[in-house]
């Protein structure tokens, strides 16, 4: 900008009034207004002007949203793909954000320098943890809407599926069960999982509602003198899931449901799996099952 | 186990999160472009669907604001094509405030109101003169917003402001001849 009153046009006067004008464009602005009592009159009025539509339409900002336009509203209504697609399917910008929290957490809570090791938390690569979780979500997405062939083997088939699943994951699988909440075992599947292989059982409850637990082998295991069990969530929209590696696994369980109950549950599963064929102990079934609804 | 709220606590805000900080915004240039409430907040209700649903396609990192208000122009353009075209095949001219007549023709008229004089004006010039005066946003922005070269907004903001100036009189009628001269150049 040349300080030469020539060179002010109107753009200048506007971005003047908006304070969008370098400080040496708005020194010679000023300069000339202070000489043209006229203009220096007509930017005031523009400058009150947008004082005045601030006057006019702020109190629209403290008004209370109606329903139809609060963000929660409209969680319930998203399809599951969409939600599930929020947390995984993005570039990794978007949720790196999210799996840095996991990353802080499971630093913390498993006392992991593996994961630190593993690349720095920025590393934008995909960590054993986040595809898993993404295998798990995806296998959800995918079978749990599914009407028709949710399953390759039925619940009738229990021991046939087992045998199944525990002859290609290489340990003992395990179906827990899950009754004490309402939830019984629809069947379950071999899935792909990378070079390895995965498994899916399905539960429904009276409600059609589904949860999947997605079992497979674990990764890389942490430090020896962590414990296993650690427990891992998220939630948005209606949909949350829990993992966490046990034994020879890694699990997610995954579902409709708030994150109580899905903590509750995968408390039951725990302990089934550890100590597979003893009744579970639960404290808290009958009020997680009522807080579902 | 390991405490989740520990973990949402250090979450980001979610994308849908940031989505609903801009609805207060959102719905006073809403307010302000149309005049009817209950139309405004239509606006701004589809504008809020659309976001949610393609929230997947917001870049984080970039204004976030930004992106909403464009949907809401998109959105209202599509509206208003819609209407017209209705009108058309009804031969009706119901109220629409946005297909208000040119200011020129009211030069003459002095309206205490703001929102009276905002529905006077061409929306073209409205838009610009509310994403700059109430929105406070930079040029670029607004010209991205609406999806017009820099140049058109400087005008259409110098003429909106010019009119709304002339149409709420304010202080002394001033204009001289040299901003007729500048009006009158398009």
């Amino acid at each position: 900008m040349t300080t030469h009153i020539q060179s002010i046009d109107e753009d200048d006067f506007q971005a003047f009034v908006d304070g969008q004008l370098s400080p040496e464009a708005c020194r010679t602005v000023m300069t000339y207004l202070a000489a043209n009592p006229d203009e220096s009159e007509r930017m005031n009025e523009y400058h009150q002007l947008s004082e005045d539509l601030h006057q006019r339409f702020d109190e629209v900002l403290y008004e209370p949203l109606p329903k139809r336009l609060r963000v929660d509203h409209y969680r319930q209504n998203l399809s599951l793909a969409e939600r599930v697609r929020s947390w995984f399917d993005i570039d990794m910008r978007t949720f790196v954000p999210r799996f840095a929290a996991v990353a802080v957490l499971m630093t913390a809570s498993v006392g992991a320098g593996w994961w630190l090791k593993a690349g720095d938390v920025e590393d934008q690569r995909v960590t054993p943890a986040m595809s898993f979780a993404r295998q798990a979500a995806s296998a959800h997405m995918l079978f749990a809407p599914d009407l028709r062939y949710p399953v390759e083997f039925g619940a009738d088939q229990q021991d046939n599926l087992l045998l199944w699943l525990t002859e290609r994951l290489g340990e003992q699988v395990h179906a827990p069960s899950l009754q004490d909440i309402g939830f019984v075992l629809v069947g379950g599947r071999l899935l792909p999982a990378a070079e390895q292989a995965a498994a899916q059982l399905m539960y429904e409850n009276p409600d059609n509602r589904r949860i999947t637990l997605y079992i497979r082998e674990r990764w890389q295991a942490p430090l020896p003198a962590a414990k296993d069990g650690s427990v891992s969530y998220f939630g948005e929209g209606g949909l949350s899931m829990v993992y966490w590696i046990e034994g020879p696994f890694a699990y997610a369980l995954i579902g409709e449901m708030d994150r109580e109950q899905l903590f509750a549950t995968a408390k039951t599963i725990r302990q089934q799996v550890e100590a597979p064929g003893i009744a579970p102990v639960i404290e808290q079934t009958a009020d997680t099952d009522k807080d579902a609804t | 186990m390991t405490s989740f709220e520990e973990m949402e606590s250090m979450g980001e805000p979610s994308t849908e999160d940031l989505i609903a900080e801009q609805i207060p915004r959102l719905r006073r240039y809403a307010r302000a472009l149309i005049s009817d409430p209950v139309k405004a907040d239509d606006l701004v209700q589809d504008t809020l669907v659309r976001a949610l649903s393609r929230s997947h396609l917001w870049q984080p990192g970039t204004d976030i604001r930004a992106w909403m208000f464009t949907i809401l122009h998109n959105i209202h353009v599509n509206h208003q094509r819609q209407r017209y075209v209705r009108a058309e095949h009804q031969e009706l001219v119901d109220d629409q405030p946005e297909m208000a007549s040119p200011a020129s023709q009211d030069h003459h008229l002095q309206v205490r109101d703001l929102g009276r004089a905002l529905e006077l004006l061409p929306e073209a010039q409205r838009q610009v003169v509310l994403l700059v005066g109430l929105e406070g946003m930079n040029y670029k922005k607004v010209a991205a917003v609406l999806e017009i070269p820099v140049g058109t907004v400087m005008s259409r903001l110098h003429r909106g402001r010019e009119t709304l100036r002339r149409l709420m009189a304010y202080g002394p009628a001033s204009g001289g001849s040299r901003d007729l001269k500048k009006q009158a150049s398009p």
